[in-house]
């Protein structure tokens, strides 16, 4: 399994060495892992929850996952995938939580702001596996199979979500940029 | 990736999620939950006792055969096979010695409830007449802690004709021709007529009755202290089932245990 170069991820081979060390029960070594791993925790499990409190919970959650099976883990190569899974289960465990609100006001660098806003609302309103499966896309690049092995479902029903999700985006940001026409 | 909505995608995903601001990580508290997990998780010893739990019931089902199967699973002190052979020595019948012939693989069972149960067992008898007939064995078990209860009901596989037997407690059973028997499938007004036959735990006979039936009456008989209880069921026309019944009955008055209802 490959690692994934995701968005705010440091080289592989930094993460692979903390995980090694983690593995031989260095506890200076785990710590550093946390430190690392936990942005993505975070933002995954709130890419899934909405809810920042509630998403911290299950970032919490996952990372003693990590801590508690890291020891049976044979492969430091396939942690992140592995790491992610534990994320996404530890996350779709909750009920659905009140939706955080968005901020009003965006950096000036990202314009125009309300295309921006609209995308990101509809992000939102994608159904969980709908949404986990974009977040995992587009966020952290993964590919379809490796999207399957986290999700532990298919990979043409991968496939299958990102296609409808993306359609559902597409008509609904068309829908919304008609009416702003009109 | 590389559609324009590829591409709005990851850029609304990166300012959407890199804006949220994210909690410091509170490592003491990840380690607490850890350690909290860990002690949650089954320890090696109940894992390994469980495990070898489910594999020694494994081997018990696999290793057992059909009969011994059914007998462990009645938790009775005899195969039905041996109650069957008692059964075809009783009635001067030859008893079928061929697998094939004497086919008790079960093929169809329900749980009544947890501690009844049901079995519908296949096998084929051959007559003085050396016609072979299938007959089926109805069997409605019922644990009980000196040994097993049991009605077998000799059937011929067709036409069908049903009697409704049910064990009432752990030490009577309760046969009800036609307001049970309706409910197994038995055409309430046909004029019948049953021989039962109890056996002692030891397969000696205990006693046998005879039960008629008249056209379109209900009668209920209770028979108390039972562990085994042959019924062979009879329709007037079925001459295999007469000279089951007669075997029956004569075998029955010369031990003395013959009742008449």
């Amino acid at each position: 399994m490959n690692m994934i170069a995701s968005t705010d991820e440091p080289p592989s081979r930094d993460r692979e060495a903390l995980v090694r060390s983690a593995i031989a029960g260095e506890r200076l070594g785990l710590e550093a892992l946390l430190h690392e791993i936990w942005p993505s925790a975070f933002k995954i499990a709130w890419s899934v929850l909405r809810n920042s409190v509630a998403a911290e919970d299950a970032a919490q959650d996952a990372c003693a996952q990590v801590v508690a099976k890291i020891v049976t883990l044979r492969s430091p190569e396939a942690f992140t995938i592995w790491f992610y899974r534990i994320v996404v289960r530890a996350s779709l465990r909750y009920r659905a939580q009140p939706v955080d609100s968005l901020p009003d006001t965006l950096p000036a660098a990202l314009a125009p702001i309300e295309d921006r806003l609209d995308i990101e609302q509809q992000i939102l309103r994608l159904d969980r596996s709908l949404r986990v499966v974009i977040v995992l896309r587009y966020y952290f690049n993964c590919t379809s199979r490796e999207i399957a092995t986290i999700l532990r479902i298919p990979a043409p029903t991968v496939r299958f979500r990102l296609a409808v999700a993306r359609k559902r985006l597409r008509h609904a940001l068309t829908a919304s940029s008609s009416g702003d026409q009109r | 990736m590389n559609s324009p909505l590829d591409r709005d995608l990851s850029c609304a995903l990166g300012n959407l999620l890199d804006r949220q601001s994210i909690p410091t990580v509170n490592v003491t508290r990840i380690l607490e939950r850890s350690s909290h997990q860990r002690s949650r998780q089954p320890t090696l010893r109940v894992r390994l006792g469980a495990t070898l739990a489910v594999a020694a019931m494994i081997i018990i089902v696999l290793t057992a055969d059909a009969q011994r199967g059914w007998a462990l699973g009645i938790g009775g002190h005899r195969s039905l096979s041996e109650v069957l052979a008692q059964a075809f020595k009783l009635l001067h019948l030859p008893m079928p010695t061929d697998a094939t012939r004497f086919n008790l693989r079960i093929e169809n069972y329900q749980y009544a409830d947890e501690s009844r149960i049901q079995a519908v067992l296949p096998f084929r008898l051959i007559e003085p007449s050396g016609i072979p007939a299938r007959y089926d064995v109805t069997i409605h078990g019922e644990t009980r802690r000196n040994g097993n209860i049991g009605i077998y009901w000799l059937r011929k596989r067709s036409p069908t004709t049903y009697k409704g037997a049910k064990a009432i407690s752990s030490d009577s059973i309760e046969v009800d021709e036609f307001v049970h028997g309706h409910a197994l499938g038995i055409p309430p007004s046909l004029p019948d007529k049953s021989v039962v036959i109890e056996f002692n735990p030891d397969g000696s006979l205990k006693r046998a009755h005879e039960i008629v039936v008249g056209e379109r009456a209900v009668r209920r008989f209770t028979i108390r202290n039972v562990d085994i209880a042959v019924i062979v069921n009879q329709r007037r026309p079925d001459p295999i089932a007469d000279a089951i019944q007669s075997a029956m009955l004569s075998k029955a008055k010369e031990v003395g245990g013959f009742h008449r209802w």
